[in-house]
């Protein structure tokens, strides 16, 4: 494979940088979810589930 | 030893790690920093992946937070059978698809094909197959993946970007050999037809 004629690796070259402040967010998430799934398992609830519907739905 | 060096060395045990020992301390200690830790290895070749899957910066921000809360919450569901990143591209790509599914339900044509009707039909990927892809330029490339249904893409992402095997592929989409090699040819014809 001659990988200057293969432009699947020249998709995305060069790679975008994460926009500043992404990693806030994401983190301010993680704490949030940890935050709930623990009492949700102090409540014996399936906060997983919940997350991952929230999720698949706030993009719609 | 000060606290400040313990932290520090700990620190540099962990960024040590292997992504998979990594995870696995993750998903036993549910420790948000180790996370961050995962994170900074896995941001940006993520967000470049939602990236190809969206239509603005905005969009693919969005994406990207999604995809790791998402991950947080399923990385127990990593069960070691491939490296961490294969299964992290794949997750990735599997959350593209589906937001772009959800968003063009009307205009994608979606074509799902049921491995049981191809568990005996055997196609041959090989390097000659392939001079076609080898030939494609950049700037049409990213054309003619947008044309085609996202699974499809998925699937040429994986095998021509990421470079996983058709081993890792049956691993990824749970189906046999035969299927995999069947849905990357079909994409095959499919993103030259439209290139």
């Amino acid at each position: 494979m001659n990988e200057f004629n293969y432009p699947f690796l020249d998709l995305n070259n060069p790679l975008r940088a994460v926009p500043e402040g992404l990693r806030i967010k994401v983190m301010d998430d993680i704490a949030t979810a940890k935050v709930l799934m623990e009492l949700a398992q102090l409540l014996g609830l399936n906060v997983r589930s919940i997350i991952e519907r929230t999720v698949e739905h706030r993009n719609s | 030893m000060s606290a400040l060096a313990t932290n520090l060395r700990l620190n540099l045990n962990v960024s040590d790690l292997s992504d998979e020992s990594l995870v696995e301390t993750i998903v036993s200690s549910n420790d948000t920093l180790l996370f961050e830790i995962l994170y900074n290895r896995y941001a940006k070749i993520v967000y470049n992946k939602c990236y190809g899957f969206s239509k603005s910066r905005d969009e693919a921000e969005d994406l990207t937070q999604d995809v790791f809360l998402k991950l947080f919450v399923k990385l127990e569901s990593f069960e070691g059978r491939s490296k961490f990143s294969t299964w992290l591209y794949a997750f990735t790509y599997n959350y593209c698809v589906n937001y772009v599914n959800r968003n063009n339900s009307k205009k994608i044509e979606k074509k799902s094909v049921e491995a049981s009707n191809i568990e005996d039909a055997y196609y041959n990927i090989d390097e000659e197959d392939d001079n076609s892809i080898y030939q494609l330029k950049v700037v049409k490339l990213k054309r003619a993946l947008e044309k085609i249904a996202p699974e499809e893409k998925m699937i040429l992402l994986l095998k021509y970007q990421d470079f996983l095997s058709i081993k890792e592929l049956e691993l990824v989409f749970d189906i046999g050999q035969s299927a995999v090699k069947m849905r990357i040819k079909r994409a095959k014809e499919k993103l030259i037809s439209v290139y």
